[in-house]
């Protein structure tokens, strides 16, 4: 007996001490990344609502959840860095050189009008012709972004969440020549984000009341 | 007793080697790399002098076309946020008049999408969902697709093939490049060429022939999830296209709505 106890003791000093050194607690956490990676795997396909394929009618996306997927690089090349031009803005102001678009300018109308700052301008508005297109003028400097369109500048965004495609309840409402979806009373605007196209809620009330 | 004693001594000593040699759990895991990723970068290069030679035939063939139309078949891996991954098919027909003409059309699956480019402004139209956005653009195309990355986010689809110099930048971050042989792209005999790269692994099929013209592309992303993968077979090379009028401009339907161009960074709330 008392040979078995001595053989016994060097394991479980052991023991002890890997149990010291290990970190119980961390054996826990192995389970995260095994889970994870099962995941990854496609554990999830049944109860994710992986019904029937991938959806990529208009308007629905594949309901694996979670938000829009991520797209193999399509190129080589490292990205350039931000580089020497400065990231515009959403809707750069007019700033001291001559701005983008040729014409009255987008100063604020004379007179008291009931838009103070640069509010949008719904009506004839000063532009005439509504082609969409930006016209010849001449583009000076970094190339600009071409700013806000002849309708004036969209309200600010709300920061809640986007929408990576548009539900089938979504209603268009058109306000001053900008198309908005409704959904669940929120406007949405549609934009581009890199390669993607999303839709970004507007503050204040749908249909804005302008 | 003794003997003991001298296993538990060992033990515990091994034990106490073992805690400090495992590093502290809130110690930045990078810290100890940061001098072998150095010294890693600042290795040469390792590329077959057979692979560079074949790249640069291919890359000095593009560079001197000075109009270039072609088809590419893509096959495109994406990865969803909880894993899943599932792959798009879609067909990319590019024209390309340097220095300052582009159209690409790219249509299939989720996407019928046009991108039009005439030296002065880029429109960029998503057919099926109605939108359409035009951005001032500089005067050439190679500024155009770094203006279009660094400051809208947009990764033109092989642009690599488009740059006045198509093989300035591939070989940057390129650690080992070599030659696999003669192997089927597109149904003609190739080069088949490797890469690998630190974010991407990358082979390139160049056709054997006159025109050593790229057959194949595939790109393995390393830097997401499931290495997803990009894949462009070249089906159809034409150096001599007949241009309509007015393909690099574009003329907007009623039905078709303006938007325009988050800048780049711009995210949603508690998105990083």
């Amino acid at each position: 007996m008392r040979t078995f106890l001595r053989r016994l003791a060097p394991l479980a000093a052991a023991l002890a001490i890997a149990g010291l050194v290990v970190d119980p607690g961390h054996l826990l956490t192995l389970s995260g990344p095994v889970l994870s990676q099962a995941e990854a795997r496609g554990g999830h396909f049944g109860g994710g609502g992986f019904d029937g394929g991938p959806h990529f009618d208009a308007g629905r996306a594949p309901r694996f959840g979670g938000g829009r997927p991520e797209p193999a690089r399509p190129h080589v090349r490292p990205e350039p860095g931000p580089g020497p031009r400065p990231t515009p803005g959403p809707h750069p102001g007019p700033g001291p050189g001559p701005g983008p678009h040729p014409g009255p300018g987008p100063g604020p109308h004379p007179g008291p009008g009931p838009h103070p700052g640069p509010g949008p301008h719904p009506g004839p508005g000063p532009h005439p012709g509504p082609g969409p297109h930006p016209g010849p003028g001449p583009y000076p400097g970094p190339w600009p972004h071409p700013g806000p369109g002849p309708w004036g500048p969209p309200p600010p965004f709300a920061p809640g969440a986007w929408l990576w495609a548009l539900p089938a309840a979504a209603v268009a409402v058109s306000i001053a020549g900008v198309t908005y979806y409704n959904y669940h009373n929120v406007c949405y605007l549609p934009q581009y984000q890199g390669d993607n196209l999303v839709y970004v809620p507007v503050q204040g009330a749908c249909p804005p009341p302008y | 007793m003794r003997r003991m004693f001298a296993t538990l001594a060992l033990v515990v000593l091994l034990g106490a080697t073992a805690a400090q040699a495992a590093p502290p759990a809130d110690a930045p895991e990078t810290a100890p790399k940061a001098p072998a990723q150095a010294a890693t970068a600042a290795k040469a290069p390792d590329i077959t002098p057979e692979t560079k030679s074949a790249l640069d035939a291919t890359c000095a063939f593009l560079k001197a076309q000075p109009v270039m139309a072609f088809r590419a078949e893509i096959a495109q891996d994406e990865v969803y946020p909880k894993g899943q991954t599932v792959q798009t098919n879609r067909v990319l027909d590019v024209v390309l008049k340097r220095p300052d003409k582009l159209y690409a059309r790219v249509t299939g699956d989720g996407r019928d999408r046009l991108f039009v480019y005439d030296g002065k402004t880029a429109t960029r139209v998503d057919l099926d969902k109605g939108v359409y956005a035009v951005l001032a653009a500089p005067p050439t195309v190679d500024a155009l697709l770094d203006m279009l990355a660094s400051q809208y986010g947009v990764s033109a689809p092989l642009s690599d093939i488009l740059y006045a110099d198509p093989c300035k930048s591939m070989l940057d971050n390129v650690r080992v490049g070599d030659t696999l042989g003669d192997h089927l792209a597109a149904g003609r005999s190739c080069r088949h060429l490797y890469f690998t790269q630190a974010n991407a692994d990358w082979q390139l099929w160049i056709e054997n022939g006159k025109q050593p013209v790229p057959r194949k592309l595939v790109i393995i992303d390393k830097e997401k999830m499931g290495w997803p993968q990009y894949e462009a077979t070249f089906v159809r090379f034409d150096f001599h296209p007949r241009l309509a009028p007015g393909l690099f401009t574009y003329t907007p339907a009623k039905n078709m709505r303006k938007i325009d161009f988050l800048p780049v960074g711009a995210t949603q709330a508690g998105e990083k």
